[in-house]
């Protein structure tokens, strides 16, 4: 049995407490999230959208009053001086993936369930109000909580008598005890196909408009600008229906009262509202998109993410002191600082051109010859002068030895095509020798932060697969003096990709369809990438002309970037072209399946048959335009293409 | 802990024995072209043989007779057609007095429970014999895949007592199984404190190491969990399965939403209806049953017979536990 502390466990916000909800927090360098985020003065609802993992949820809770209220600064502060502290108070509310379920079927008319859904959301949301609130409305004695609970008998709940609604407690009661029975009756609606409706002697939805105004009203000395806002999280579970109801409910909210939606990048279903009406973007709700301040190689994310472990690691007691960003990286051995040594008498790659120049019937003695003058001491400049050979030999157009061995003699410094050649290729080459010799691929802080993806959650889940890694290797991670080893990082980084692979996967709505392209598409990049002539440098990038796409295709795309596989980049405008193209990256956290390096520098077209074999339900037709498209790349360099063909990252195996 | 779970009748059957057992009023089976999911159906004497054909399966247009075909993705849709089906084609309005058999294998579980909800709730069945053919082997060992295509984690029709929006305090008990990524999907939905239930002993002994193999695999946290978040329960045992949710569920008393999840053997998914209908009334704690939905279930993954169980779920002891529960001296004395 484990019996340590992983100090990346629990990585996301759900499943922190209070106290770690707060102690975890970090602001985005650069950005005031209270201010440009959550913006109480921004009074129009605001859609936060986000790739999941990119802390929309850590950014709710943190700004929530239960979570605020609990600061060690805030301990001792009533709710006035709370709210006029920020300017706001803001109170969490958390959907459930089963809503949408619960509110439809049974043979039940769609019209009538949206009437039920109205009523138990509205109240719902005045519950939780509640609940957060309570405590501090009677901690704060200038708060008038009777008058409160009379303005609300009088303005929202009229017919209820002032003996029964005479404290929170009763108006709590009161409305678990609807919310129960509708509960009830939509349970039973399953046996007896209709629902018999609850009766509600109040309009709901002022409890969700109208009830904070009350609150407000009856507190004193609160500064005027001070706001009221709903923070709703996951509003992805919704149906497209309830979204209706959702969309016509914002734009009922006036100053003071505002609200955020928290969702994943497409959970926001429509626009329209219950009566088809479109509501506006930009006039009447606006969006921000939290994958936008997360770009990879930005100073401001290795920042943020040199933050979040930092203060992980600071929670994390048995470090000595509290640790500075330049120890992180010193935790971490790093292959390409200080060297991976490869036993040279063992070059794989020049084992690999010695067979490949077998197949075309070459002798021993003449293949010896060939390979004499690009051997050399050092295996990384052999490996570089036995590629550039290759270069030089896709462009004869027979493999005689007469020809090939004055190639060969002409692949030295003093050839200035060579020299530039290795300026473009030697990293490249570098990580086709480490990746032939089985070594470590990925390894470093730096690393960890480019194959997070820009997905923060992603990062802790890969350090918390290393720490346990390292852990049982009695390696002693993060603590000072110690490092943690290259065979650790890998593998604990490869462990990490393939659960995240298959975890999004798991959630796709389209999961047979989805892994069959991304497992081709990762196929053909690393088919590309381990050819003998590489066409491109390190693509994982592709774009294509939207009308090349069927429906159906488009929805396995759509469904690869909606659950973090695929990453939409700005489109791609063809030179002279009016039309752009829209672009996409296989996501950076799934490079080690298939050995790709994290960079993404160049970028390949889908051609109409290039999508129809990436989608084609017969294996051979994908594997015949791998041969054809990969021909001029792969020896013998021939468009029929060579190669054992591999259908998916389980089989992957270089030569 | 109520020992009177225990108390329900089971016994084993040769599979060569069973056309020995006295004939039902009413056998209901799943239509199958698996000789394992087939087996009662074709062998099990009684007056009327209805073979369900579950959209799930990819069974289309069945030609045979005594088939019932439904296309509703809605379970409760489908069982109140079936009722309606028995009633206009052989007359079968009261279930009170027939001797009902069912045919837990290939069941497809929320079918199975919203068609035991309405026989023992609305139609006041007392008592049902339930039969499951046990497999020699699943085809690809811990590779198996039960379900396929998209799901999604949501309550049963009709046991969803009330949302876990307001409990922040929810237990889920998982029944464990082997699909790997159904307990991925149900992992990243579910939030809440979870318990698991593992199938030990289980149907054949290498089923257990597979069952655990899938389960570590999606949840390595699993692995440190203490052992008061595990507990074992016959894979073939209905009754243990219903007691084991009762120990559990009595240690956390504090608790105010129960939800139930059984996505191991079918026997585990008897027992953990069981346990929801003698104890959905006791207004201690919410109980709902929720499944991973899937559009596709593997109707054709195991291979051989090894045993048949028959296992009776008797109204009377079920009431007698609901009534040492509401009165636990009388627990006592048992």
């Amino acid at each position: 049995m484990v019996n340590y502390a992983n100090p990346f466990k629990n990585s996301k916000a759900k499943d922190l407490n209070t106290d770690q909800i707060n102690e975890y927090w970090v602001n985005y360098p650069g950005l005031n999230i209270a201010k440009e985020i959550i913006a109480p003065h921004v009074s129009k609802p605001i859609i936060i959208k986000g790739s999941k993992g990119t802390g929309k949820s850590h950014i709710f809770l943190y700004h929530s009053i239960s979570i605020v209220k609990e600061r060690p600064e805030n301990k001792d502060k009533n709710l006035v001086e709370l709210i006029n502290d920020d300017g706001f108070v803001a109170v969490y509310i958390k959907m459930h993936s089963t809503l949408s379920h619960r509110f439809q079927g049974n043979e039940v008319d769609d019209k009538q369930w949206i009437i039920i859904f109205e009523n138990y959301l509205n109240i719902y949301m005045a519950i939780k109000t509640l609940e957060q609130l309570k405590y501090l409305i009677e901690k704060t004695e200038s708060i008038d909580q009777h008058l409160f609970i009379k303005q609300v008998n009088a303005k929202i709940m009229p017919s209820y008598g002032e003996d029964q609604l005479k404290s929170i407690d009763d108006l709590q009661r009161i409305l678990i005890g609807i919310l129960t029975e509708i509960d009830h009756n939509v349970n039973d609606s399953a046996m007896y196909l209709k629902i018999d409706p609850v009766s509600i002697p109040f309009n709901t939805s002022n409890l969700v408009t109208e009830m904070p105004k009350l609150l407000f009203d009856v507190i004193p000395s609160l500064g005027s600008n001070s706001h009221f806002i709903y923070l709703i999280d996951e509003i992805e579970d919704f149906s497209e229906n309830q979204q209706r109801y959702l969309n016509t409910l914002i734009r009922s909210f006036s100053s003071p009262i505002s609200i955020r939606l928290g969702t994943r990048l497409y959970g926001h279903k429509t626009d329209e509202t219950l009566t088809s009406e479109i509501i506006k973007y930009g006039a009447e709700y606006m969006e921000i998109k939290l994958d936008d301040y997360y770009k990879i190689y930005s100073p401001e994310y290795k920042e943020l993410c040199e933050q979040i472990v930092l203060k992980r690691l600071i929670a994390y007691k048995s470090i000595d002191k509290a640790p500075s960003p330049n120890d992180i990286s010193s935790f971490f051995d790093s292959s390409f600082e200080s060297g991976v040594t490869i036993n040279k008498t063992t070059s794989k790659l020049k084992d690999r051109l010695k067979s490949n120049l077998k197949r075309v019937k070459l002798s021993n003695k003449e293949i010896n010859d060939i390979v004499e003058p690009l051997q050399s001491d050092d295996i990384y400049i052999e490996s570089e002068k036995i590629m550039y050979f290759y270069k030089l030999m896709s462009k004869l157009k027979s493999f005689v030895f007469v020809e090939l061995v004055k190639v060969a003699h002409t692949v030295s410094d003093d050839n200035l095509d060579f020299v530039k050649y290795k300026g473009k290729w030697s990293k490249h080459i570098k990580q086709i020798v480490l990746n032939l010799h089985s070594k470590p691929l990925y390894s470093g802080f730096d690393c960890y932060v480019y194959l997070s993806g820009g997905i923060v959650r992603n990062l802790l889940d890969m350090l918390s697969e290393t720490f346990d890694l390292s852990y049982s290797y009695r390696e002693e991670p993060f603590q000072k003096n110690h490092k943690i080893s290259l065979n650790s990082q890998s593998e604990g980084i490869s462990t990490f990709s393939k659960w995240y692979y298959q975890d999004a996967i798991a959630m796709c709505k389209y999961p047979e369809r989805t892994k069959q392209f991304i497992d081709r598409l990762g196929l053909f990049f690393h088919r590309n990438f381990y050819s003998e002539k590489p066409s491109e440098v390190e693509t994982a990038t592709f774009f294509y002309d939207e009308n090349a796409l069927l429906e159906s295709q488009r929805e396995v795309i759509e469904d690869a970037t909606s659950h973090s596989l695929l990453v939409e980049i700005k489109p791609r405008r063809a030179k002279n072209a009016r039309e752009e193209k829209k672009q996409y990256q296989l996501i950076v956290t799934l490079s080690p399946l298939w050995n790709l390096t994290h960079t993404r520098r160049s970028s390949v077209e889908l051609t109409k048959l290039f999508i129809s074999a990436l989608f084609s339900d017969n294996i051979d037709d994908f594997s015949n335009y791998l041969k054809q498209r990969l021909g001029s790349c792969e020896f013998p360099f021939q468009t029929k293409g060579n190669g054992q063909f591999y259908t998916s990252p389980e089989q992957l195996t270089f030569l | 802990m109520n020992y009177n779970y225990l108390m329900f009748p089971k016994s084993t059957i040769l599979p060569e024995k069973i056309g020995d057992i006295g004939a039902y009023d009413l056998l209901l089976t799943t239509y199958s072209t698996n000789d394992r999911v087939s087996f009662i159906g074709n062998n099990l004497r009684s007056k009327v043989v209805v073979k369900l054909v579950f959209n799930e399966l990819q069974f289309h247009d069945v030609k045979e007779d005594n088939v019932f075909s439904y296309d509703t993705i809605e379970e409760n849709i489908y069982i109140s057609k079936l009722l309606k089906y028995l009633e206009e084609t052989y007359s079968i309005s009261t279930f009170e007095t027939l001797r009902i058999a069912i045919d837990l294998t290939g069941f497809v579980t929320p079918y199975l429970f919203f068609l035991l909800l309405s026989l023992y709730q609305i139609q006041k069945v007392k008592e049902i014999d339930f039969f499951y053919t046990e497999p020699i082997k699943y085809l690809d060992a811990e590779y198996t895949e039960f379900l396929q295509g998209n799901s999604e984690s949501r309550p049963i029709k009709g046991f969803s007592m009330g949302s876990d929006m307001l409990s922040e305090d929810a237990l889920l008990i998982l029944g464990t199984g082997y699909d790997r990524s159904i307990l991925q999907r149900i992992n990243n939905q579910e939030t809440c404190k979870k318990h698991y239930v593992f199938g030990l002993p289980s149907t054949q002994p290498d089923m257990y190491f597979q069952n655990i193999f899938n389960v570590y695999s999606v949840d390595k946290s699993i692995a440190s969990l203490s052992n008061e978040r595990k507990s074992y329960a016959s894979a073939t045992d209905p009754f243990h399965n219903a007691f084991v949710l009762d120990e559990i569920v009595t240690k956390e008393s504090s608790l105010t939403n129960v939800k139930l999840c059984p996505i191991g053997s079918k026997p585990q998914a008897l027992g953990f209806f069981l346990y929801y209908l003698i104890n959905h009334d006791k207004g201690t704690h919410k109980l709902n049953v929720i499944f991973p939905y899937s559009d596709i279930h593997n109707s054709d993954c195991s291979a051989g017979i090894s045993r048949v169980w028959r296992y009776q779920i008797n109204k009377s002891i079920a009431e007698k536990i609901n009534t040492t529960i509401q009165n636990p001296e009388n627990n006592n004395r048992n």
